[in-house]
């Protein structure tokens, strides 16, 4: 991330507001500072020498314009992130969710670069539970979609993310879920029978038909004003079952209150919530 | 507009560290930003042995945190710790800069935007090159700089990489830096 000469803040003003006037799509409802950095870095990613330029482009070419918003998005760099989590979802969540409906609902509403998805997909393959569950994977952009769906993932990822695995109770090693043609590494679980996959830029504007049992949304939140948290947080809360779970990042602060009068703490350290 | 101290270090840092929270008063004027290199998985436990000896309350910020004078703030493990301007500080998961999350460069980068030359940044002991792009911004905005003296490290990899890139404010060694910052007050 190179931050040595970050876009000015009329440049970033006028991006944002050309940007929604084009699209639709209203980036001022991200955080100012993170956002600044992610249109900076995409000017330099492209070469462009003028924000203008970028706004061009984006006015020209709607296949731009996706592979713009996917390059908004920040990936995760690792699987099984947090692996205590993860061990609280494989021990007591997920057992007791599964116990209670026989059949659950997943949504995952922001699928960057799927490695919370395939995570998830593993865990629920060593549970050998994959048949009693069907998961909602909402990716932000066509490009992000597509990528998740090649299966392709870089091998530093994969070896740098095995600590987390065995930590989150792996019964394996993560690189058993890959296999490798020349120099590329692929996921080798099957994405496409128990996920449905779709593209909204901003989970909240999904139109959902079904309530979920468990909704996973971490280390997005950093990313969006407090307006679009408080919308988001209220669309995941109308969109949850009773009694059904919600899971956001680590360090990442919401409104105590709304949640105080909705939701019991599972876990206050994994920021896991129950729908009362 | 009220100054911050912001500290960087890697390998060799924790006993400075240490020292420079024991030497500092309760209430101070002014917060603390610490940057220091860390394990991913191990969240508890550094607060808390920073915190031993200390009179000054030591947090791990929550992202969008706003920032109160007289507190030192650590960033956490496995993000990014990111001074927005003088009031907030958020928390990032892009990739690690220097293999490192969270990056000295990104959070003195950022500080010396906020603080600009209000700001005293100080790099100690390390084993890699993050800090050095960092430091240099600090001088460059106008905010005091200071590098452990080489000699001093436990490991000098750090300091050394910054040296190569300014010529900053004090090269000292740690009971310098203690004196120095407990001076300011």
């Amino acid at each position: 991330m190179n931050l040595l000469n970050e876009i000015s803040l009329v440049d970033y003003m006028n991006l944002v507001r050309q940007v929604r006037e084009i699209t639709g799509v209203d980036l001022g409802e991200f955080a100012t500072a993170s956002l600044r950095r992610r249109l900076t870095r995409c000017i330099q990613l492209h070469n462009f020498r003028f924000p203008d330029m970028l706004v061009a482009r984006i006015r020209e070419d709607p296949l731009f314009t996706d592979t713009f918003f996917a390059d908004l998005m920040v990936e995760s760099t690792e699987f099984f992130r947090d692996p205590g989590m993860w061990l609280l979802l494989r021990e007591t969540l997920l057992p007791e969710l599964i116990s209670k409906k026989g059949n659950i609902k997943i949504w995952v509403p922001s699928c960057v670069s799927g490695d919370e998805l395939y995570s998830l997909i593993i865990l629920l393959h060593e549970m050998e539970v994959l048949s009693n569950v069907r998961i909602l994977a909402t990716c932000p952009s066509q490009k992000n979609l597509e990528h998740v769906l090649s299966g392709i993932t870089r091998r530093d990822k994969i070896v740098s993310s095995n600590e987390n695995y065995l930590l989150a109770g792996g019964k394996n090693q993560l690189t058993d879920y890959f296999t490798s043609k020349g120099i590329l590494y692929y996921k080798t679980l099957p994405m496409d029978s128990h996920i449905d996959f779709d593209v909204s830029f901003l989970p909240s504007e999904k139109k959902l038909s079904a309530l979920f049992d468990l909704i996973f949304f971490r280390n997005q939140l950093l990313y969006f004003g407090k307006h679009l948290q408080n919308l988001t947080l209220s669309f995941f809360h109308q969109n949850l079952h009773q009694g059904g779970i919600l899971v956001i990042g680590h360090k990442e602060q919401i409104d105590l209150s709304f949640f105080a009068e909705n939701y019991l703490i599972v876990n206050a350290e994994e920021k896991i919530y129950r729908k009362k | 507009m009220d100054k911050a101290i912001i500290i960087g270090g890697s390998a060799g840092s924790f006993r400075t560290v240490v020292n420079i929270l024991h030497a500092f008063h309760f209430p101070l004027s002014f917060p603390i930003f610490l940057c220091l290199h860390r394990l991913k998985n191990v969240r508890s436990g550094f607060v808390e042995a920073l915190s031993i000896q200390a009179s000054i309350p030591i947090k791990e910020p929550f992202d969008k945190e706003v920032i109160l004078p007289g507190t030192a703030y650590l960033a956490p493990a496995n993000y990014h710790m990111l001074i927005e301007n003088y009031q907030t500080i958020s928390l990032s998961t892009e990739p690690p800069v220097h293999h490192a999350r969270p990056s000295i460069d990104l959070a003195f980068l950022t500080a010396a935007r906020a603080y600009r030359n209000h700001l005293i940044g100080v790099l100690l002991s390390g084993a890699n090159q993050d800090g050095a792009l960092g430091i240099s911004k600090i001088k460059e905005l106008g905010g005091i700089t200071i590098v452990q003296e080489p000699a001093s490290c436990e490991v000098k990899t750090m300091p050394e990489a910054a040296l190569k890139l300014l010529d900053p404010d004090f090269v000292l060694s740690p009971e310098q830096i203690v004196n120095f910052l407990t001076n300011l007050t």
